[in-house]
């Protein structure tokens, strides 16, 4: 389905007129996501892996190299599949607009496509969709914890009828014991509405439990890809690295 | 084994229009010197509101009853001066929210320098080449670069290595750790735990950590306290609270933390 092929991307240093004093943020970035798969994209902070999907999302354009959808241009294939690519963030404080009640939050991208007939039904559905109570439909986004947060910008993400969707870090600022529920949710979420993922975290453990295939980012470039079965037997120093500084839970 | 901090029957109210909602009902406890004190429980179980009233850094829409004793100074009657002296030099906090924690106006390095000159009363200079090696110490890529930058520049994760530098570099005799890594990475945070229970061996510094994590609490902490709603449900040696969850909410922390793991467990072994 989505395709990328040898992307670079460069950023200029701060305070400097030269071009050979940028930073390279992606290198040579190449990888496949086939349709119904969940990918996913791990790296530390500052390894490229915001940008990355930013470039996905058609949000900056790529120095050089190529990402299609179905082998068509980003831009190509978003003009014709409107709202067919979602993203949910990882700041859901941020995310939303602290004036909007639960009920435009969720909308709005829908309000946008110009139907609106039985938005409120709508609205009720997607949120139920996400296991939060439809009392919520009036509240404003101060009103919530994070996970309940959470789940209706989730609800906001698949509102358009997504095929693809891009969760940032989507899980990171959340409790725990709150993660392993919004886990569950996206798995439940992925079979039900047929959702192909790219799930980007820098967390091991949540990708394990998510996802199909694991791609390391490591100073803008993939430096290991395998299916996620086989992480024990990576041959990779940083993916061996990345494995051993999990924290392991013993009670 | 002698006790640096005590905290007993600290109870803290918010006041908003004359209505009286109780955030922390009655807890206590007490941190002995040279260990370290996690405190667990989810968003809004008042962690961070029993450190800042510890710290005297709540304003004055909150209503504090209570003892707080830090090295037999009484820190909730003690003057103003006197518990700002503290604060910092003797009383470390990391905060849990790094993108705010740094003034967005300054580069990280004058934030820094500053510090340093406050606290340990050296040259421009000598802060500026600890500053430099407390980024290095803390594994930052082209710390010189960084020095240099604005607050928006960094992403969350390497602000936090910041700022838990810099704590550390104060060398203080307690440092309280309010969520430190949950905007960290999962390589970063391995080597940021390293850095925690390093400092506890090596310096004279006890610790309350605080985090939704059990995962990072079990791992670094000698005590723990779990948190609920304002009380604690359960205290106690941390790895006998572990293996022996008393309470509801303990026994429901250890579970979701293990659901979370399991398909890794499964897969690496």
């Amino acid at each position: 389905m989505l395709k990328v092929q040898d992307v670079y991307k460069s950023y200029s240093k701060s305070g400097s007129l030269f071009r050979r004093d940028q930073i390279h943020v992606l290198s040579g970035i190449s990888f496949g996501i086939e349709e119904g798969e969940c990918v996913g994209l791990i790296g530390e902070s500052g390894s490229g892996k915001s940008t990355l999907s930013r470039l996905i999302m058609d949000l900056e354009k790529p120095d050089k190299g190529l990402i299609t959808l179905e082998d068509e241009s980003i831009q190509v294939w978003k003009k014709k599949n409107q709202g067919q690519i979602s993203v949910v963030f990882q700041d859901y404080t941020s995310s939303v607009n602290p004036r909007f009640t639960v009920e435009q939050v969720i909308t709005e991208p829908i309000m946008l496509k110009g139907k609106q007939a039985h938005i409120k039904t709508k609205a009720m559905q997607l949120l139920d969709r996400v296991s939060l109570s439809s009392q919520l439909l009036t509240r404003y986004p101060h009103e919530l914890s994070g996970g309940q947060l959470q789940r209706v910008c989730i609800a906001r993400a698949i509102s358009t009828k997504p095929r693809f969707v891009i969760l940032d870090e989507a899980i990171s600022s959340l409790d725990v014991s709150i993660q392993a529920q919004i886990l569950e949710l996206l798995k439940e979420l992925k079979t039900d509405l047929n959702l192909t993922y790219l799930f980007i975290a820098h967390d091991l453990q949540a990708v394990a439990s998510l996802c199909d295939k694991v791609l390391f980012l490591y100073k803008g470039k993939i430096e290991e890809r395998l299916p996620v079965t086989e992480l024990a037997r990576t041959e990779n120093e940083y993916a061996k690295k990345l494995l051993s500084s999990v924290i392991a839970f013993e009670a | 084994m002698k006790e640096i901090l005590k905290v007993n029957h600290l109870e803290v109210h918010h006041m908003d229009h004359k209505v009286s909602t109780n955030i922390i009902s009655d807890i206590s406890f007490s941190l002995e010197k040279n260990r370290c004190l996690g405190i667990v429980g989810e968003s809004g179980s008042g962690k961070s509101i029993t450190c800042k009233a510890i710290l005297g850094l709540l304003d004055k829409d909150f209503h504090i009853k209570g003892e707080v004793i830090f090295n037999d100074i009484h820190l909730l009657k003690a003057d103003k001066r006197k518990i700002r002296q503290i604060r910092g030099k003797e009383i470390s906090m990391i905060l849990q929210n790094p993108m705010t924690s740094f003034d967005p106006l300054y580069p990280i390095q004058e934030q820094m320098t500053e510090t340093f000159i406050e606290n340990l009363d050296i040259s421009k200079k000598e802060a500026l080449g600890l500053s430099l090696k407390t980024l290095e110490n803390m594994n930052i890529l082209h710390p010189k670069d960084v020095l240099k930058k604005y607050p928006h520049q960094l992403s969350g994760g390497m602000l936090q290595r910041v700022m838990i530098g810099t704590a550390l570099t104060l060398k203080p005799s307690i440092i309280i750790a309010d969520e430190p890594t949950t905007a960290v990475d999962a390589i970063n945070v391995a080597k940021v735990m390293k850095e925690f229970s390093g400092i506890k061996e090596k310096h004279n510094t006890s610790m309350i950590f605080i985090s939704h994590d059990l995962g990072a609490v079990a791992k670094i902490s000698d005590d723990i306290l779990v948190m609920k709603d304002g009380k604690i449900v359960e205290k106690g040696e941390t790895q006998y609270v572990l293996r022996n969850p008393r309470s509801e909410h303990t026994r429901y922390l250890i579970n979701t933390r293990k659901a979370l793991m399991d398909k890794f467990h499964q897969i690496v072994g």
